[in-house]
C-alpha cells in the first residue's frame, strides 16, 4: 500500500517534469516562429520560396 | 510606447487563427536592432517606431504597413488591415513568382555606419541607433552639408486628411468621409484608392510613403479609386502647405523650436491693421509655452501680433510668423519680430532654440 503511494507520488512529480519541459516547447509551436536576422530571413526565403514579412520595431 | 500593443499582438499571432494562418505563408522576421539595417532599401519617415514591409527574396517590396499622423503614431496600426494586406502579400507574391510583375531596380543600399554623425553620436559609443535617430541624425548631417531641404526632410508623414481624405481604417483604403479637396474632386464614401499618380497602392503605408514621395510644389495628383469594380481617375488640386505637419513630437527634430503656436490673420483683419495682405504672415499668438520664460526665448503674449521678422513681412510658403521661423532660419538663431501688443507697434528679439545635445 505505501509502495503504491510512493509511486503515485513519483509519477505526479514526473509528469510535473515532463509537463515543464514539453508545455514552453508545445507553446511555442503554437506560435509564429520570428527571425531575428535580415541575411537569415532572405535565405529562409529563398529556400521556401515564401514571401517576407519584416517587421522593424524600435524598442528603446 | 507607441506600436507596442500592436507589436505584441501581431507577434504573438497565434498559428491557429486567421492572421497566424496568413502570417504562417510567410517568412516572419522581427528586427530591432537597426545598425546593420539597409536604410536605402528600408526606407520611411523614421519617426515610426513599428513599420512593416511585404517583399521576397530578390529584395523586391511588395507593399509596406504602417505610417502615422502627427497626433497619434497608433491611428492607422489595425489588425484587420493587417490581415488583408498579408492576403494581398500572398497573391502578389504568386503573381511574382508566376512572372507577372515588373522587377523594380533595387533602392541603392545605405546604412547607418555611411552617416558620419550617427557614428560619432551612437556607433562609436555602443549606443543603440534607435529608429528616430537615423532620420534626426540624416538632417542634421544634411543641415551640416548645407543639403537641407526642410520641406521634403523634415516633412515627411503628410497627412491625407487634409485632403480630406478619412479612411475607414480596418477596411484598409476603404474611404470612410470626403471632404475639401477630395470631395471637390469627386470621391465618395466607400471608393477604394488604388494608385496614386499611378502606381498602386496596397496599404496606408504605400499611400503616404507615395504621397510623401509628391515634390512639394505639385499643384494636383492624381489618384484612382475602384468603385463598383470599376476604375476612377480623381484630379485631386493640392491645398497650399499640404506637405506641413506638427513636428512638435518629433522632439529631435532640426527645426528651431519657437515656444509660441500662433494663427494666421485673415485679408479684412490685416486691412485693419494695415498689414501686407497678399502672401503676408502676420499671425496672432494663441499659445505660449512655458518654456518660453525658462528659455529666455521670448516675452510674446497671447493676443499679440507679430507682422515681422528681421524686417520681413510676407513669404510665399509660410502663413504665420511662426512657421516663417521654422522654414526660412536656423535653430538657435536670435531674429527681431514686429510686434502689434495692445494697438501699440513694438519690436522685439526671439531666439529660437534647439536640443542640447545637438550644440
Amino acid at each position: 500500500m505505501k509502495t503504491q503511494k510512493q509511486n503515485c507520488i513519483l509519477y505526479a512529480i514526473l509528469a510535473c517534469v515532463v509537463a515543464s519541459v514539453v508545455g514552453p516547447l508545445l507553446a511555442q509551436d503554437e506560435e509564429i516562429y520570428w527571425l531575428e536576422n535580415y541575411s537569415e530571413a532572405i535565405r529562409e526565403a529563398k529556400r521556401t520560396q515564401k514571401p517576407i514579412f519584416i517587421e522593424f520595431r524600435c524598442e528603446p | 510606447m507607441a506600436g507596442r500593443d500592436f507589436d505584441a499582438q501581431v507577434v504573438l499571432s497565434p498559428k491557429n487563427s486567421p492572421r497566424g494562418n496568413l502570417l504562417s505563408q510567410y517568412v516572419c522576421a522581427r528586427i530591432t536592432r537597426m545598425n546593420d539595417v539597409d536604410i536605402g532599401l528600408f526606407d520611411r519617415d523614421w519617426n515610426n517606431t513599428i513599420y512593416f514591409f511585404i517583399m521576397n527574396s530578390d529584395e523586391q517590396i511588395y507593399m509596406r504597413y504602417g505610417g502615422r499622423e502627427a497626433k497619434s503614431p497608433d491611428t492607422y496600426l489595425n489588425l484587420s488591415s493587417l490581415e488583408l494586406a498579408l492576403e494581398k502579400g500572398l497573391e502578389l507574391h504568386r503573381r511574382y513568382r508566376r512572372g507577372e510583375l515588373k522587377k523594380v531596380e533595387r533602392p541603392k543600399p545605405l546604412f547607418p555606419a555611411q552617416i558620419p554623425l550617427l557614428v560619432e553620436r551612437t556607433i562609436a559609443r555602443n549606443a543603440c541607433v534607435e529608429c528616430h535617430l537615423i532620420g534626426d541624425y540624416q538632417n542634421i548631417q544634411r543641415e551640416q552639408d548645407g543639403k537641407l531641404d526642410k520641406l521634403t526632410h523634415l516633412y515627411r508623414s503628410p497627412d491625407i486628411k487634409t485632403l480630406g481624405i478619412h479612411l475607414d481604417v480596418p477596411k484598409g483604403l476603404v474611404v470612410k468621409e470626403v471632404r475639401d479637396g477630395s470631395e471637390a474632386a469627386g470621391m465618395k464614401s466607400g471608393d477604394l484608392i488604388t494608385r496614386l499618380n499611378g502606381t498602386p497602392v496596397w496599404t496606408f503605408g504605400d499611400l503616404q510613403y507615395l504621397y510623401d514621395k509628391v515634390p512639394r510644389n505639385a499643384p494636383r495628383i492624381q489618384i484612382t479609386v475602384e468603385r463598383g469594380r470599376e476604375p476612377v481617375n480623381l484630379s485631386m488640386a493640392l491645398p497650399k502647405r499640404w506637405w506641413w505637419t506638427d513636428l512638435t513630437f518629433r522632439q529631435w527634430t532640426v527645426e528651431p523650436r519657437v515656444y509660441f503656436e500662433s494663427v494666421a490673420l485673415s485679408d479684412s483683419e490685416k486691412r485693419e491693421h494695415s498689414l501686407v495682405e497678399q502672401d503676408g504672415f502676420a499671425s496672432r499668438v494663441k499659445r505660449v509655452d512655458m518654456f518660453a520664460e525658462m528659455m529666455k526665448s521670448h516675452e510674446l503674449r497671447v493676443g499679440d501680433i507679430i507682422f515681422g521678422v528681421d524686417g520681413v513681412e510676407h513669404d510665399e510658403l509660410a502663413n504665420t510668423a511662426e512657421l516663417f521661423i521654422k522654414l526660412r532660419k536656423t535653430a538657435g538663431e536670435t531674429v527681431t519680430l514686429d510686434v502689434i501688443r495692445d494697438g501699440k507697434r513694438m519690436q522685439m528679439p526671439l531666439k529660437s532654440y534647439r536640443m542640447s545635445f545637438r550644440k
